[in-house]
């Protein structure tokens, strides 16, 4: 019975570890894809900036 | 002080974004996680019809100035439009696989959505086939006029009149009745006015390197 216990606390463990992993990996998803963004943004002032100076 | 919608639609964005994928969202059947959509593929098609609109309004300044700077925002705005409306049919397409197991089904808002984008893709095509700018201008002007309503028709009357499988068609009960909670609109509405903030941007941006190559062209 112990021996059932220990396996199925081990089990319970590991799930959690897996999940843990898994939503790190997610969050770090969402960052890359906020970083992405990021750029685009960037690049969007940049060609703004550019328009700017050849309307003058 | 010409620069804060623009920071104001990055920022909106970058919250619906961080956001959406990572506040909580209520428990539904069937919708389960995918409820996060809501935040990508609904705003980018209230995106798309916020620049048809400008993109009408240009077309009847265009005919009621002849000025072509008001025929290049039409033509902008509908292209950008259209870029959402792609947009759109993609995170449909993915939330439809999702929920109700296949891309695309025969439900009359999917294909009057698709008549109409077919439409404004014609009133493209149309400008692309006349070479006398001013003939271009004036035709398809008026082609334009005569889109923005049907459009609306198409998406938002004629769905309801019959069955649908989207939410508040046909019958059925709309996302404010039961699904959209205060989690969801928390999110929801700053990535409407976001997603519409920077598709007028991208529109602005394409107008004016339009307007400077016409002006190039014409000197």
């Amino acid at each position: 019975m112990k021996i059932f216990i220990n396996i199925w606390l081990q089990m319970q463990q590991h799930t959690s570890m897996m999940a843990d992993a898994q939503s790190h990996k997610f969050d770090a998803v969402v960052y890359v894809i906020a970083v992405i963004f990021a750029l685009i943004a960037g690049f969007l002032f940049y060609i703004d900036f550019k328009l700017r100076k050849l309307e003058k | 002080m010409q620069y804060w919608w623009k920071i104001l639609g990055v920022a909106l964005l970058f919250y619906a974004f961080i956001g959406g994928l990572l506040m909580p969202v209520p428990d539904l059947p069937i919708l389960e996680q995918s409820i996060r959509n809501l935040y990508y593929h609904v705003p980018m098609w209230f995106g798309m019809i916020f620049l048809l609109m400008a993109s009408m309004i240009g077309s009847i300044r265009y005919l009621s100035s002849n000025n072509m700077h008001r025929d290049l925002e039409a033509s902008g705005f509908a292209t950008v439009a259209m870029l959402y409306g792609i947009g759109g049919l993609i995170t449909g397409m993915i939330w439809a696989q999702n929920t109700w197991g296949t891309p695309w089904t025969n439900d009359p808002k999917l294909n009057s959505a698709a008549i109409g984008m077919l439409m404004y893709m014609a009133y493209l095509v149309l400008r692309g086939s006349i070479e006398d700018p001013e003939k271009k201008a004036r035709i398809s002007a008026v082609y334009n006029i005569f889109c923005f309503p049907v459009f609306l028709v198409l998406i938002f009357v004629l769905p309801r009149l019959t069955d649908s499988l989207h939410p508040g068609n046909g019958g059925n009960p709309g996302f404010n009745s039961y699904d959209l909670d205060n989690r969801l609109r928390l999110v929801f509405y700053p990535a409407v006015i976001g997603w519409s903030l920077i598709g007028f941007w991208i529109a602005n941006l394409y107008v004016r390197y339009k307007k400077i190559e016409f002006i190039k062209h014409n000197a």
